[in-house]
């Protein structure tokens, strides 16, 4: 509060001729600047969170409608100089759940290489690295951002990231702890593929680390293209105080082992005030027969989701805010593309959303948002309907 | 597996290496690609008081005795490592800032604009060369989405860079009206 009243009278300082001779005009961004210069401030606080309200819609059924207040964040930075900084963001999910979602320290060295370590996000898609909620359109993200890539997806790990300017990259890799398929029981499922496996950096089990890294292209105007890619082996409680010379066990505890190999690519094009959304996710797995037959699991061998969306901003008011954003978003995804010969092939495991909803960005920081999802699997063709609605902010 | 690490270790040693450098060298590296046939030198001029804590740092680049120009490294407000607030919100706790050069000629027309220093997680499609090339020939008057491009996912970095040149075009040609450069 302190601040904001200093800056202000800043402000109102820098147009008054006080100061004699000034070569500075009376900007917001000259007084912060002086502000944030002469006592550069290191810590930095700062919250998101959403507030949602979901009703199913089902022909011939009740079906109870929920409200939930589904995330507030808190989040926390802290300068230890000019190049290193400590960021944390701590999570309270449905109210009673806690979270530590990232925590991690950067030390940048230039734009083209920067050190980071700690809880860290894994930059796969699109919406695990920007959930911030005036950043998606939709209450509920989309569930390829759910099933495909487990967002919000944070692991223990360590890696570089930075800026090749003349190529217009921006790129990030990193060394994380994987998942935990095994822990006396499958994590792995049919239906979830790897989401109930992470591990978020809670006493993770750690013997081979993954890796994982993400190329951004940011050469075209209005354009931003993202390639990224996850490969590791996932943990298993099993190995923990094994014999090295029991071939039996051994076999055994390979067997709750799964290989992954993830790729998917995130396109966003602007054109005027429209805004294309392309995000593709194909997961690839290996020895998941012998993971579903050692845990009885119905884990599919490859995992494919995909969606486009179209939004158009419309300025209520001439300085920008409020917005209006609709937006039509289509959906595919099957965490039972391909299996292996002992799984049966689960055909209500392959979906298609379709939803189209409406975005009011009150100013840039809060948004209100309201759609309605028709959801459709292979074995259950005709859609059922949820109507969302929801309230987002960010400072 | 170990493989990739090591492969990751060495990289990062190598980076490490070659990751130093202070402003001098960066603006030194600018102006040789843009005063390619000539001998040039930076000297760095002394700047009023009020400007303190405004520009780091402000050059005349000279060819022997004769001012090509003036290259002038400083810092505008962009997003923070894990977040950004919405542009015009004065509270500064809100902002993490960035390094930038800017090389003028003697009539402080634009000739580049450089971001030296980008380490936030939103805004860096600021760096793209191409969008940067738009202030080249003029000093000020530079407006988002009216002269300038309109960048998303970037606007606050922007906003705020060209918030800032249009800052120090100005305070240059006021330097320049009262001979001080």
């Amino acid at each position: 509060m302190k601040r904001i009243i200093a800056t202000a009278l800043l402000a109102f300082l820098s147009t008054s001729t006080l100061w004699g001779q000034t070569f500075l005009d009376s900007t917001v961004n000259s007084a912060s600047k002086r502000i944030f210069f002469a006592d550069p401030k290191k810590l930095s606080v700062g919250s998101y969170g959403e507030a949602h309200y979901n009703a199913p819609i089902e022909a011939g059924k009740f079906r109870n409608a929920e409200a939930d207040l589904h995330r507030v964040i808190l989040f926390m930075g802290y300068k230890f100089n000019s190049k290193l900084q400590f960021f944390t963001e701590i999570e309270f999910e449905h109210v009673k759940e806690i979270y530590v979602e990232q925590a991690f320290i950067d030390y940048s060295f230039n734009s083209a290489f920067n050190v980071k370590a700690g809880v860290i996000l894994i930059p796969m898609g699109y919406v695990n690295e920007f959930h911030e909620p005036t950043l998606f359109n939709g209450v509920e993200r989309p569930s390829i951002d759910k099933y495909l890539i487990p967002t919000t997806w944070s692991e223990i790990g360590v890696g570089f990231h930075g800026l090749i300017k003349k190529a217009n990259l921006k790129y990030q890799i990193y060394a994380v702890n994987g998942f935990n398929g095994y822990n006396g029981s499958a994590k792995f499922s049919g239906s979830s593929g790897l989401r109930s496996a992470r591990q978020k950096g809670s006493e993770a089990a750690l013997r081979t680390p993954a890796v994982t890294g993400k190329l951004t292209f940011f050469g075209l105007n209005g354009l931003r293209l993202g390639v990224s890619g996850y490969y590791g082996t996932s943990e298993t409680s099993m190995y923990d105080g094994l014999d090295r010379n029991d071939a039996a066990a051994i076999a055994s505890a390979d067997s709750t082992r799964v290989g992954i190999l993830m790729g998917s690519t995130n396109i966003q094009y602007n054109i005027g005030d429209f805004q294309i959304l392309a995000v593709g996710s194909y997961t690839k797995l290996s020895n998941v027969d012998q993971y579903n037959g050692y845990t009885g699991s119905t884990l599919g061998k490859d995992l494919i989701g995909y969606y486009g969306e179209v939004s158009y901003k419309l300025d209520l008011k001439k300085d920008g805010y409020p917005k209006l954003i609709p937006f039509v978003r289509y959906e595919k995804y099957n965490t039972h593309y391909r299996v292996e010969g002992g799984t049966t092939q689960n055909l209500a495991y392959d979906h298609e959303i379709l939803t189209g909803g409406i975005g009011l960005q009150i100013t840039p920081g809060t948004i209100v948002k309201t759609d309605y999802q028709w959801v459709k699997t292979v074995t259950n063709p005709k859609p059922t309907g949820l109507f969302n609605l929801g309230f987002g902010y960010w400072f | 597996m170990k493989k990739t690490l090591k492969v990751i270790s060495f990289v990062s040693v190598l980076a490490v290496l070659f990751a130093f450098a202070n402003p001098e060298k960066k603006i030194n590296k600018l102006v040789s690609k843009i005063w390619k046939d000539q001998p040039t030198s930076l000297h760095l001029v002394d700047l009023p008081d009020s400007l303190d804590a405004t520009i780091s740092q402000l050059h005349e680049i000279r060819s022997n005795d004769e001012i090509l120009g003036y290259a002038c490294y400083t810092s505008a407000f962009g997003c923070k490592v894990g977040g950004c607030t919405a542009p015009g919100n004065p509270n500064v706790d809100g902002y993490e800032t960035f390094d930038y050069i800017v090389i003028y000629d003697k009539d402080i027309s634009i000739l580049k604009v450089d971001i030296a220093n980008y380490g936030g997680q939103y805004g860096y499609e600021i760096c793209r060369a191409n969008w940067l090339a738009q202030f080249i020939g003029q000093t000020m008057g530079f407006k988002l989405e009216d002269n300038i491009d309109g960048i998303s996912g970037a606007t606050v970095s922007a906003s705020y860079l060209i918030d800032d040149l249009n800052q120090v075009g100005k305070t240059l040609k006021t330097l320049q009206g009262n001979k001080i450069i």
